[in-house]
């Protein structure tokens, strides 16, 4: 993504006061980096888990919701965020691997509760119409760059498997699957 | 290499597997009567999964709902007393509701615990699933056993007695 391209046009979206367009542009972003990155992806839907140190938090514009209302902890130096990705393909019928893609939806969710989700692409255009037009595109890179590093390094499991070795020297684990194997 | 699909994490699921495991293993159905204190000490934070839309008129958010409650808990006073029960009503499922308070608080216990436990709250997960399994085993029930001997002296009770009859 040429940053200074986008910051441009964002800016002149904004200045329209055009709230649709704003919106189009900010998901044509996202669509463009999943083109990029096609051989990642398949049409349909992803959970996806993503470790966010504090600092990307902050860049992500998700540091008041996460933290301040949904009192998510930072553990190990990163936050688990909870992401849904939907991709549609342009024809129904064409192979999931390849495909033409129509839309994209994005959503940011509190862990195993579904009805609190936060729609990505919303929260930026309203950023945007707020006039943090630099923060919103940099708010997309860092998405951008922490959805690349997930699909390479698998940073997120790695974080949660800490976790989860720290669960299995508790009682509850070793009693729990004790009597999950009688 | 690309995204991994999956419907849902197995680390995820395998948590919620284990703490509920362990509740069952440890404590059997129950009623018992706590005082707040001891709530507040089993769910740290009470509005996780409570019904949010019952607290119309307050911000929708987690900290705002969890403060409103605790704050009126508080001005009950800690020795006030709340009936909590322990129910397993789908295999290992755990199913905690409190009542006592202005509603009724429903907990999917290992559930709530789970997502608390992602949320990255690991240590206060571990220690209020440990005082709710040290509170059960505990508990003398008084309280609950008298009020059960009073209904049992009453006509509704007589009469549901003779209607098995």
């Amino acid at each position: 993504m040429d940053k200074v391209k986008a910051v441009k046009t964002l800016r002149k979206l904004v200045n329209e006061r055009s709230l649709e367009k704003v919106g189009g542009y900010i998901k044509n972003l996202l669509v463009e980096f999943l083109k990029e990155h096609q051989n990642y992806l398949s049409s349909g839907f992803y959970h996806l888990w993503l470790a966010v140190s504090a600092k990307d938090l902050e860049k992500l514009l998700l540091s008041n919701i996460v933290v301040k209302q949904w009192g998510m902890k930072e553990k190990d130096g990163v936050v688990i965020l909870s992401w849904y990705l939907e991709i549609y393909p342009k024809n129904p019928l064409s192979s999931t691997k390849t495909f033409e893609i129509r839309d994209v939806e994005i959503f940011v969710r509190r862990h195993l509760i579904y009805t609190s989700s936060l729609d990505y692409i919303e929260h930026l255009k309203r950023a945007a119409m707020r006039g943090k037009v630099v923060e919103v595109i940099e708010a997309l890179e860092t998405l951008f760059r922490l959805i690349v590093d997930e699909v390479e390094s698998r940073t997120s499991e790695k974080f949660v498997m800490l976790r989860f070795d720290r669960f299995k020297k508790t009682k509850i684990y070793t009693d729990g699957m004790v009597y999950l194997k009688l | 290499m690309e995204i991994r699909k999956i419907s849902e994490s197995e680390i995820d699921n395998l948590v919620l597997r284990i703490i509920e495991a362990y509740v069952s293993s440890q404590i059997k159905t129950g009623v018992w009567e706590i005082n707040t204190g001891v709530l507040l000490e089993i769910f740290p934070f009470l509005v996780e999964y409570f019904n949010g839309a019952r607290l119309m008129g307050i911000s929708n958010s987690f900290k705002s709902q969890n403060s409103f409650l605790r704050e009126y808990i508080n001005e009950l006073g800690a020795e006030h007393k709340v009936i909590i029960s322990l129910e397993h009503p789908y295999g290992h499922d755990v199913v905690v509701r409190v009542y006592g308070l202005a509603d009724t608080l429903i907990y999917s216990f290992g559930y709530h615990k789970t997502a608390l436990w992602l949320d990255g709250y690991e240590e206060e997960v571990y220690k209020s699933i440990e005082q709710l399994v040290e509170f059960a085993r505990n508990a003398t029930d008084k309280t609950i056993v008298d009020s059960y001997e009073k209904f049992k002296k009453t006509k509704i009770y007589e009469l549901w007695i003779k209607s098995k009859q």
